[in-house]
């Protein structure tokens, strides 16, 4: 059964920010260790990950994602305004 | 809580903008005729009050109401809000939030209430003094049915009229990206302040 894992942000145990510290090629096994932090996108909750796919591959219209989602403009664009929030918050550089 | 629930607690989240005025207007022109029919006359934006007027007059009063509502709570989104307000968001939900002004209009197509409406603009209104009899029959009327009318009339009005308040409250807040004491406090004043100058517009014009 294919269940869909979600990423952990924050440790179990101390509540602190996890970072990335191995990657593999499952073709040919090659593994990289070190310490990498999460991009800024892949720290937003699932809903809001798929939200920024979706207004992406609707060529960033908001008006277009609200038709879609059969939702208000304003719902839609208070959403991307969260999300703008929460990016702002992971990412202060980008301000 | 089911799509249904959610799109009756709040329907501006799935209706706004164009759509919202296309279905809002017609509630304008509705309440318009209701009250126009009833001898009445939504003197400010939580008042009404007994008057003769053509129902050109009462339409063109009625959306002058619905402007003096969208057009200060849009100007105080725009200042507050840290989200792009569009004016046409708080029009389209405002005039759709006037199906509840339509919805309190109703009970005057009721002939008892019509009726009792009619007693009541005659003992309230400007009565001239040749038509005292008619004051004195329709004091008599008082005393039976028209007055307990009358009661579930005021009652059922101030039942929408906090509706419509709260509605309005809710599409402000979501057309704004407003919550907490900052969208209260901000509607809570814009909509007084806007009563106010409604009053005053009313009584000036007319």
């Amino acid at each position: 059964m294919n269940k869909e894992k979600r990423l952990p942000k924050l440790c179990p145990a101390c509540g602190g920010e996890l970072r990335v510290t191995g990657m593999r090629c499952p073709d040919c096994d090659t593994g990289i260790t070190g310490e990498f932090h999460l991009p800024a996108l892949l720290q937003l909750p699932g809903d809001e990950q798929r939200f920024v796919l979706q207004f992406v591959l609707s060529s960033g219209s908001l008006k277009e994602m609200a038709a879609k989602l059969e939702l208000s403009y304003p719902t839609v664009r208070n959403k991307l305004d969260e999300i703008i929030a929460h990016l702002k918050a992971y990412d202060p550089q980008d301000e | 809580m089911t799509l249904k629930t959610n799109k009756l607690a709040n329907p501006f989240r799935y209706i706004a903008g164009g759509r919202a005025l296309w279905w809002g207007v017609p509630a304008i022109a509705a309440g318009s005729v209701l009250l126009w029919s009833s001898h009445m006359v939504q003197d400010s934006l939580i008042h009404f009050t007994f008057a003769r007027l053509p129902l050109w007059q009462v339409a063109a009063w009625q959306s002058a109401l619905w402007l003096l509502t969208a057009l200060p709570l849009w100007t105080a989104g725009t200042l507050l809000s840290r989200s792009r307000v569009r004016l046409i968001d708080l029009l389209g939900t405002s005039a759709l939030c006037q199906w509840l002004i339509t919805a309190l209009c109703l009970p005057g197509c009721l002939p008892p209430v019509r009726s009792a409406l009619s007693d009541a603009a005659r003992l309230f209104g400007n009565l001239p003094a040749t038509e005292a009899p008619i004051a004195a029959t329709a004091t008599e009327h008082f005393r039976s049915a028209a007055g307990a009318w009358l009661l579930l009339d005021g009652v059922w009005s101030l039942l929408f009229l906090a509706l419509y308040l709260l509605y309005l409250y809710r599409a402000y807040a979501l057309c704004c990206n407003l919550s907490g004491a900052k969208a209260v406090t901000s509607y809570a004043v814009t909509m007084l302040a806007a009563g106010i100058a409604s009053r005053f517009l009313y009584s000036w014009i007319y």
